[in-house]
């Protein structure tokens, strides 16, 4: 009976959490299909006829630029982090060379180094490299500041391969960098497709560097072009929660269809360490 | 066996190349950097540095906002233990209870969907929930009675800072869940059909096994969560921007802001430092920590 | 072994160059301009493209690349583009202390003699070109106009009985009948507390004498000891203690008090001569709203010390970088956007005020605004905003007491000692440099 009792107070924790995480989303999708003076006077109902225009207009005004600014961001970080990143750790694992350790504790190192600590610095240097305000500046300063994450996790999951197989194809007279291509990066795609995932999240919602190194409205990323949508809305605030909706799209519609894969990329580096 | 190709003198070099170059000159390069820089008085307008030894820091000490941002973020590190540690593992042992394990992956879906969102998203969000007007918040105090409760959330410096936090919270404890979900399903099953079988109930099983089974990751989560609250910008620049009068200033927003809006270079690069320090000493205790229980 | 090497070395070489690619700038034979403004909505944004598209067409050895942030933004990225390789040629600064900066810096070019003795100056009154004078030297040419009028609604008044008032007494006696009506007499909005700052200007100008005040503010006088200063900061925690404001000021944006204004929530706003293109035909305010209002200047103050006549406002005007390569093209662009012509075509299309004489006009101007400029015309002269006229240090303490006013938590007194504390420091510090 206790034992029923304490489940049945559990359950309803439970169920009060879930609409505490849900509710908040499904008042955001509802009151963006309405005017602002329905959302003034009743926020809580169902609107009776759907205002698309919010979201045309929102998609027209900038959002569609942010969508495909965030994604080639996104995409060009994951090329550039994951191979730089794949070579490091086929380095790193598989070869012996004068250095290595140091080398190696220098790279973990940039994990406890955080963005927010080289904002001013880099700022300049991003300048006089010509690289402010292009989306070039950014994949590059994302790829330094993921790369020791992604090293760390591709070398621990290097060294879990055995030798054998690239023997053989050393045998086979490949050169390292065939075996690299041929051996290491077809075996260790699980690992990659979880590196790519956690990556991707993380860049995909960067704000800091995003917000300092990029001025130009038309090549904002999400997290920062929304912070312009405010201003050029001004007091829209259907029209706002409209942006917001499709702006999320994506990567929820994304992690709603890969959620296992999704959580065990995110949980990559807890169950590594 | 190892063959020749391990031993290769210049092949291992260029394969590190890049990525050690990109790291040695955009991360540690601007971190070197920013120490003598915050050396210095110096604005983005003007072509001078002026150097000043110490006496960024020196203002900085002295500065009240400093200290307001400084308890902010102390506030923020202790209620996100208490959400995103201590209510994840909690809610972590509830979902891998037995009776509870069928509904385990709906309500994981949810309770991990927030953290996908983007953080401006999620301030944007929340900034409607507590709009006085037509926020769903006031709105559903007035609703079960409890009107005088009612408020303008982001308005009120004695409560923006706190309404701010619970955002996090919301965001993240799900996140901060599935970490514990995973290290108890690392605990081996037997302990618990042992402990049943001594007819151990759900408390004593949860502080005698899952406790001590989830320690290491306990140590991680606690790390990443105390790190991320001494480095959290993004919600406070969407949400307040610092305000009002400061209440809501957070190190990230200080920095941010002396840089940016007052351009006041040195000071902003000397609080660079002051988070860099801080969140070192974080890491070199977690090392300090994850060491001693591993010799 | 040899050829491993290359194959990654080639990678390695790839990288590099992709890196350094964007570095290579191509030598031009054009003149390429740099042009930063600060308005990157419509229909601002068009009227800049169409005239540097105008301009170009005219002048086809000329490239003009044109850049925009909005207002806050705008104060951050400028120092980014000064400190850059690619600084801007021409750009935008707030008149006062905030072109001092840029003047101190080296980086705006004295336009004195560009200006003056010519017939630019006969375009402009020589009051508002003034506001960007430092030492008596001019370093902008002004494109817009802006000033704070009360806007309010006529309904509400004729069914109260109310007149415009005339002076700050006749002023909080409007407030406590609409208040004992139970209409919120003010909508104000201080998330972003330079809207308070209007108010603070206004009171500061009206209490204060003028010597006292320019010396203060150029901190070469007194360290804000004038009375004035007190009672300036009084009677703006006066209104909000009276409950003349809207709840919570500081949970509001402007534009959602001038919303709820206009959505006909409160009876008067106060509000720039900027704004009122959301009243115009085509602005976004409801239709049957835009016959309902009207607007007067601020109630004089009458034991105030300060002129009574003047307005608060600023034009907004452009800069020259003083270390451009090509001063006279600059100029001649300048010229070309302060045309009568092209002055008309701004008030024409964007519906808000040109300095320029003769370009705000029954054709080009819509009634409200070609009345608010007969107003202007009549007064004595322009009173620029506190924030940018002030030492950013010090206007920063103004700016965040402000909301610590409206919640209480501060009183006039602290404030005001915050704010002496701040000219003291500052005035030690530029006077150690």
């Amino acid at each position: 009976m206790r034992r029923k009792l304490s489940r049945f107070l559990v359950s309803l924790v439970l169920i009060a959490l879930v609409v505490i995480m849900l509710y908040p989303m499904y008042w955001t999708v509802i009151n963006s299909l309405k005017t602002n003076s329905q959302l003034f006077n009743d926020s809580w109902s169902f609107p009776k006829v759907r205002n698309w225009r919010n979201y045309q207009m929102a998609w027209n005004y900038g959002v569609k630029n942010y969508i495909i600014n965030s994604f080639l961001v996104t995409l060009g970080t994951l090329l550039v982090v994951i191979s730089v990143g794949a070579l490091g750790a086929y380095g790193f694992s598989r070869f012996e060379f004068k250095g290595k350790s140091v080398l190696f504790l220098l790279v973990l190192g940039g994990l406890m180094l955080s963005p927010e600590v080289s904002l001013i610095p880099l700022f300049g240097f991003i300048q006089n490299l010509g690289l402010y305000d292009s989306h070039l500046g950014l994949v590059i300063i994302y790829t330094a500041f993921r790369l020791p994450f992604t090293i760390f996790l591709l070398v621990s999951y290097f060294v879990s391969i055995p030798h054998d197989i690239e023997e053989s194809a050393y045998i086979d007279g490949c050169n390292s960098f065939q075996v690299f291509l041929k051996v290491m990066l077809p075996l260790s795609r699980p690992i990659i497709a979880g590196t790519t995932i956690f990556q991707s999240l993380w860049v995909w919602n960067e704000f800091l560097f995003a917000l300092v190194f990029l001025e130009s409205d038309v090549l904002k990323t999400i997290p920062v072009g929304l912070m312009t949508f405010q201003s050029k809305l001004a007091t829209n605030w259907t029209g706002l929660l409209a942006s917001l909706v499709i702006a999320s799209l994506p990567i929820v519609t994304i992690f709603l269809l890969m959620r296992k894969q999704f959580i065990r990329g995110i949980t990559l580096g807890a169950v590594k360490g | 066996m190892v063959t020749i190709h391990y031993k290769s003198k210049i092949a291992p070099y260029v394969y590190i190349a890049p990525a050690v170059l990109l790291i040695v000159v955009f991360v540690y390069n601007p971190l070197v950097q920013n120490v003598i820089l915050s050396t210095f008085e110096w604005s983005g307008i003007s072509r001078d540095k002026v150097f000043v030894g110490l006496e960024n820091y020196r203002y900085l000490f002295e500065y009240d906002v400093f200290w307001t941002a400084f308890k902010n973020n102390m506030w923020y590190a202790v209620i996100s233990l208490v959400f995103q540690v201590g209510l994840a593992l909690v809610l972590a042992a509830v979902l891998e209870e037995k009776f509870f394990r069928k509904f385990q992956p709906f309500l994981t879906t949810v309770y991990f969907l927030p953290s996908v969102l983007s953080v401006t998203i999620v301030g944007f969000l929340w900034g409607f929930i507590y709009n006085p007007g037509f926020g769903l918040l006031n709105q559903f105090l007035r609703l079960i009675g409890l009107a005088s409760w009612a408020q303008p959330w982001l308005a009120n410096s004695k409560m923006a800072m706190y309404s701010i936090i619970a955002v996090s919270q919301w965001q993240y404890t799900g996140y901060c869940m599935v970490f514990f979900l995973i290290a108890i399903q690392n605990i081996p099953q037997e302990r618990y059909e042992a402990a049943e079988v001594d007819g151990a109930g759900p408390l004593a099983k949860f502080l005698h096994i899952t406790l001590p089974g989830v320690k290491e990751m306990l140590l991680v989560v606690s790390i990443f969560t105390i790190n991320g609250a001494f480095r959290v910008f993004n919600i406070v620049e969407v949400m307040t921007q610092g305000g009002p009068n400061n209440s809501t200033q957070v190190l990230g927003s200080l920095l941010y802001q002396e840089a940016f809006w007052y351009d006041r270079m040195g000071l902003a690069s000397a609080i660079s430092t002051v988070i860099f320090a801080i969140t070192l000493a974080i890491t070199i205790f977690q090392l300090k920590t994850s060491r001693s229980e591993t010799l | 072994m040899k050829r491993r090497s290359r194959f990654a070395g080639g990678i390695v070489l790839a990288l590099a160059l992709f890196m350094v690619l964007p570095l290579g700038a191509f030598a031009q034979e054009k003149v390429t301009l740099r042009f930063f403004h600060k308005w990157p909505e419509e229909p601002y944004n068009t009227y800049f493209n169409d005239m540097v598209a105008k301009y170009e067409e005219l002048n086809p050895h000329i490239d003009i690349v044109v850049n925009s942030a909005a207002d806050q933004p705008y104060k951050t990225q400028i120092r980014v583009v000064m400190s850059s390789s690619t600084p801007p040629d021409i750009y935008f600064a707030w008149p006062g202390d905030y072109t001092a900066n840029f003047v101190r810096a080296g980086r705006a070019l004295d336009l004195t003699d560009y200006f003056y003795g010519t017939e630019w100056e006969e375009l402009f009154p020589e009051s508002i070109v003034s506001s960007y004078k430092v030492d008596g030297r001019l370093y902008a040419i002004p494109i817009r106009l802006s000033a704070k009028f009360m806007l309010y609604n006529k309904e509400m008044f004729d069914k109260y009985g109310l007149s415009v008032p005339e002076t700050w007494d006749e002023f909080l006696e409007v407030c406590e009948v609409l208040k004992s009506n139970g209409i919120t007499p003010i909508a104000f909005g201080n998330r972003f507390p330079w809207a308070a700052i209007h108010y603070l200007t206004t009171f500061n100008q009206k209490l204060v004498d003028p010597e006292t005040l320019a010396a203060d503010y150029l901190l070469s006088g007194g360290y804000f000891e004038h009375p004035g200063y007190l009672e300036a900061l009084k009677m703006f925690t006066l209104l909000n203690e009276k409950g003349y404001f809207n709840a919570f000021p500081n949970a509001y944006l402007h534009a959602d008090a001038r919303s709820m204004w206009w959505e006909e929530q409160a009876a008067m706003f106060y509000a720039e001569i900027v704004e009122f293109t959301h009243l115009s035909p085509a602005g976004e305010a409801p239709d049957a709203f835009k016959d309902k209002w009207g607007f007067f200047p601020f109630p004089a103050i009458e034991h105030g010390e300060g002129n009574q006549r003047f307005i608060t406002g600023a034009p907004d005007g452009f800069l020259i970088n003083a270390d451009t390569k090509y001063p006279e093209e600059c100029v001649d662009f300048l010229r070309f956007l302060t045309s009568v012509e092209n002055a008309q075509e701004w008030v024409r299309r964007i519906q808000v005020v040109s300095p320029v004489i003769g370009s705000v006009t029954e054709e080009t101007a819509f009634k409200g605004l070609v009345e608010a400029m007969e107003v202007i015309g009549e007064l004595e002269g322009m009173n620029n905003w506190l924030d940018t006229e002030l030492h950013a240090d010090i206007a920063r303490v103004y700016l965040d007491g402000s909301q610590a006013l409206l919640e209480g938590t501060k009183t006039p007194e602290q404030v005001l000692k915050e704010v002496q504390e701040a000219g003291r420091i500052v005035r030690e510090t530029l006077g150690s440099n």
